[in-house]
C-alpha cells in the first residue's frame, strides 16, 4: 500500500573530488541540484534560490539521509516547498497519472518520497469532504497535537515526534484544489520542515468506493537545520503514512478507529494467578 | 475476573485479571455463559501461531449475556443472550458488504503485522494472536465485543446455550467447508479429520445433499462417532491404504470433493513425509505440517474440489501440485464468514435438523482449563470438545 524511495545516496567523503571522473560526477550532481533554481515562483523556499545553498543543502542531505529512514506522515502533507507543484504546472502534468511519475523523478538526488494509497468504501464526495474537515484529519494522525485553521487556504500544524517531547510547527498552504479530485499543499516560508504533497481522490468503477493516493516529497532542511528537526525526523516511522490513511478509512467506514488499547489482559504486572476453585474441583469427566 | 491466559508454549493459566471495559462506542460487554476450547486453540497452545504475547486471554467460541452496551449499539439490550462469531467484522467495508466477514478490512488494529506476513490483512479474531488483532478472548467470565451491532446474534428461547454455542465457529466452519465442495446430489465427499470441524463438515455435507461421506482418522472413538453421529463410512488411515481404499469405495473414480479438517499439525497419514515435516517444523524450516492435505489432494477425483477449513499459519512445502494440476482440481479455503451463515444454521437448529451439542465430550469449570487443554491435546478420555463453565 505504501512505498518509499530514497534519493540517490552519496557518502559524505564523495564531496571532495578524488579523480577527474569523480569531479565530473560531482558537477553533474550539483547541476541537478541547481536546476531547481531555474524554476519560477518558488516563494515557498527562497533559501534555495542560491545554488551554493543548494549544494549546502545537499551536504546536509547526505549527512541527514540516514536519519530520514522514517518520516512524518500525512500530517506533514500540509507542508511543502512547491517545487513539485511548480514543476508540474510548468510541464502541464497536473493530472493524476503523470503526477506520480513526475514526483518520482523530481529531486532525485536530495528528496525523500512517500507514496501511500487506500480504498475507502464511500462515495468520493463524502471522502473529499471528510478529508477537508480538519477535525477528522487530526483524529487520524496520531502524532498531530493540534491543527488550527488560519483561513480557507492556510493551516497551522503542531506535531510531536513519537516517544519524545520534540515538537515541530509549521504553516501549510493549499496551492491547488480541484473538488473531489485533488488537493496540493506546500509549506510556507519559515516552516521547520519543508515538503509538499498531493492527495488524489479517484472514484472506483461501479461506484465501489474511492481510492486515495497520497504523494509526498520531503526535502532536507536547507536553511536553519537544528538538531531538533533531525531528531524529530529520526523518530518517525515509515509506517506512519500508511497507518494515518488506514485510520482515516476506518473512521469513515465504521465511525470509529478499532483498537485494543486499554483492554484487559493477564500480563504479570496487572494480574495474578486465580484462587483455587471454591468447591472441590471435579476432574474433567467424559460425557460421551 | 478470571480468564484463561496464554503464558507461553504449553502453558495456559487461569488468572485474576481486570474486568473488560467498553473502549469504543460500538462495543458491548458480555457475561460469558459458556466458552469452548477449539482445535485451533491447540495451535496456540503448541506455540505455532506467531505474535502471541504472555498474558493474552484466549478463546473464541463464546455465548453470553449482554451486560453493558456502547452508545452506538442500538440493536441489543442488556440481558440479551447472544452467541458471538469468532471473526470480528465491521459490517460496512467492501468485504463485509459482500458477506466475506472473515476478510473485514477494518477490524484488525494490527493489520500491518498481517500485511507483513500475508500481503493483506484478514479480520481480527478473538484471542488469536496480535497479528490477528490481539483482542482478548472469551475463555473468561466477561468479554468485550467490538462492532457489537454486527456480530452477536440473539439466541431464540427454544435453543439452549449448548446448542447455540457452536454457531460461534465450528458449525459454520464445517458448513462452509461443505458448501465450498459445491455438492451435487449423488456426490461422495471424503473428510480428513473426525474432530469437531470434520464432524460438522460431514453433517453439513449430508444436509447439502451428499450421497456418501467417508471419514478418515486414526482415533477409533472418533471414527465411531463419525459413523454413529454423522452417518459417515469410517476409514482408519493406519490400518488401510487410504488412496486405494477410496478408489475401491468409489468404483475407481475417487471422491468428488475432499475436505481437509486437520490443519497445520497433522499426524502421520504417511510415515515418510510425516517424519520429514515434523523435523522441518521442529527446526522452524516449515511452519505447518501438511500431510493430511497432501493425501487429500492425491485422493481427490478428477475435476474435484479440495476444501480446506483446517488452519494454516505459515509455509508448507512438497505440495503435490502436479496432481492438483493434472486432475484440474479446485481449491477453496480460508477462515469462516460466520456471520453469513448464522441465521440459516440457527434455523436448522430450531427445526431440529441438527443438534450441535452432540459434539460436546467434556463440561468443566473455567478454572480447570489448563488440565482440559492438556487432555484435549492428547485426546485423552475420548476428548472431542471441551466446554468451559465460568
Ligand atoms: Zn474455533
Ligand atoms: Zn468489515
Amino acid at each position: 500500500m505504501s512505498e518509499r524511495t530514497h534519493g540517490r545516496e552519496t557518502p559524505a567523503s564523495n564531496l571532495r573530488p578524488r579523480s577527474r571522473a569523480h569531479r565530473r560526477e560531482l558537477e553533474v550532481q550539483r547541476d541537478n541540484l541547481s536546476s531547481y533554481s531555474q524554476r519560477p515562483e518558488r516563494e515557498g523556499i527562497d533559501q534555495i534560490d542560491n545554488p551554493a545553498m543548494l549544494v549546502g543543502g545537499g551536504v546536509l542531505a547526505l549527512w541527514g539521509i540516514k536519519h530520514w529512514r522514517s518520516m512524518f506522515g500525512l500530517l506533514a502533507a500540509g507542508v511543502g516547498s512547491g517545487l513539485v507543484y511548480q514543476g508540474l504546472k510548468q510541464n502541464q502534468l497536473l493530472d493524476g497519472h503523470n503526477l506520480k511519475q513526475k514526483l518520482l523523478n523530481t529531486g532525485a538526488s536530495q528528496s525523500t518520497q512517500v507514496r501511500a494509497t487506500i480504498t475507502i468504501d464511500k462515495p468520493v464526495e463524502e471522502v473529499y469532504a471528510k478529508w477537508k474537515d480538519l477535525s477528522n484529519l487530526s483524529r487520524c494522525m496520531r502524532h498531530v497535537e493540534s491543527v488550527r485553521r488560519i483561513d480557507d487556504k492556510h493551516w497551522h500544524w503542531k506535531a510531536r515526534a513519537p516517544k519524545t517531547n520534540i515538537t515541530v510547527e509549521w504553516d501549510s498552504e493549499i496551492i491547488e484544489e480541484q473538488e473531489n479530485e485533488m488537493i496540493v499543499w506546500r509549506s510556507v516560508k519559515g516552516s521547520e520542515i519543508h515538503n509538499e504533497g498531493m492527495i488524489e481522490f479517484k472514484s472506483r468503477p461501479n461506484a465501489e468506493g474511492t481510492e486515495i493516493h497520497a504523494h509526498i516529497v520531503y526535502y532536507p532542511p536547507a536553511g536553519k537545520v537544528g538538531k531538533t528537526i533531525a531528531n524529530f525526523l529520526h523518530g518517525i516511522s515509515d509506517q506512519i503514512v500508511k497507518e494515518d490513511l488506514r485510520r482515516f478509512k476506518r473512521l469513515l467506514e465504521t465511525g470509529e478507529v478499532p483498537t485494543i488499547e486499554g483492554q484487559t489482559s493477564g500480563r504479570r504486572e496487572s494480574s495474578r494467578p486465580a484462587l483455587p476453585p471454591r468447591q472441590s474441583s471435579e476432574r474433567p469427566r467424559p460425557s460421551l | 475476573m478470571r480468564a484463561v491466559c496464554w503464558m507461553g508454549k504449553h502453558d495456559v493459566q487461569v488468572r485474576e485479571v481486570p474486568d473488560p471495559k467498553i473502549l469504543n462506542s460500538r462495543d458491548c460487554i458480555i457475561k460469558v455463559k459458556l466458552s469452548a476450547i477449539c482445535g485451533s486453540d491447540l495451535h496456540l497452545y503448541d506455540g505455532y501461531i506467531p505474535t502471541m504475547q504472555e498474558g493474552d486471554i484466549i478463546g473464541h467460541e463464546v455465548i453470553g449475556e449482554v451486560v453493558e452496551i456502547g452508545n452506538e449499539v442500538d440493536n441489543l439490550t442488556v440481558g440479551d443472550r447472544v452467541v458471538i462469531p469468532f471473526p470480528i467484522a465491521c459490517g460496512s467495508c467492501h468485504y463485509c458488504k459482500h458477506e466475506q466477514h472473515a476478510l473485514c478490512d477494518n477490524s484488525n488494529p494490527n493489520a500491518h503485522m498481517a500485511e507483513a506476513a500475508y500481503g493483506y490483512s484478514p479480520a481480527g479474531i478473538f484471542g488469536y494472536s496480535h497479528m490477528l488483532g490481539g483482542y482478548a478472548g472469551g475463555q473468561a467470565e466477561y468479554m468485550r465485543v467490538p462492532f457489537a451491532d454486527v456480530g452477536p446474534m440473539k439466541v431464540p428461547d427454544g435453543v439452549t446455550d449448548e446448542q447455540a454455542l457452536f454457531l460461534s465457529d465450528i458449525f459454520p466452519t464445517g458448513y462452509q467447508a461443505a458448501l465450498n465442495c459445491n455438492i451435487k446430489s449423488g456426490d461422495t465427499v471424503a473428510v480428513w479429520g473426525c474432530g469437531p470441524v470434520g464432524l460438522f463438515a460431514m453433517k453439513s455435507a449430508k444436509l447439502l445433499g451428499a450421497e456418501r461421506v467417508i471419514a478418515i482418522d486414526h482415533v477409533p472413538e472418533r471414527l465411531e462417532k463419525a459413523r454413529r453421529d454423522a452417518d459417515a463410512e469410517p476409514l482408519h488411515f493406519e490400518k488401510t491404504s487410504v488412496l486405494s481404499e477410496l478408489k475401491e469405495m468409489t468404483g475407481g473414480r475417487g471422491p468428488d470433493a475432499v475436505i481437509e479438517a486437520v490443519g497445520m499439525e497433522a499426524h502421520g497419514f504417511n510415515a515418510a513425509d510425516h517424519f520429514y515435516d515434523k523435523a522441518k517444523q521442529t527446526l522452524r524450516l516449515e511452519t505447518d505440517r501438511p500431510n493430511a492435505l497432501r493425501q487429500a489432494i492425491q485422493a481427490c477425483g478428477k475435476g474435484g474440489t479440495v476444501s480446506i477449513p483446517g488452519v494454516y499459519g505459515g509455509i508448507i512445502d512438497k505440495m503435490p501440485m502436479g496432481a492438483a494440476f493434472g486432475k484440474g482440481l479446485t481449491f477453496k479455503m480460508g477462515q469462516t464468514h460466520v456471520q453469513r451463515f448464522m441465521n440459516k444454521l440457527m434455523g436448522h437448529i430450531e427445526d431440529g435438523d441438527i443438534d450441535p451439542s452432540f459434539i460436546i465430550s467434556h463440561r468443566v469449570p473455567l478454572v480447570e482449563a489448563p488440565a482440559a487443554y492438556e487432555m484435549f491435546k492428547h485426546k485423552r478420555n475420548n476428548c472431542i470438545k471441551v466446554v468451559l463453565h465460568p
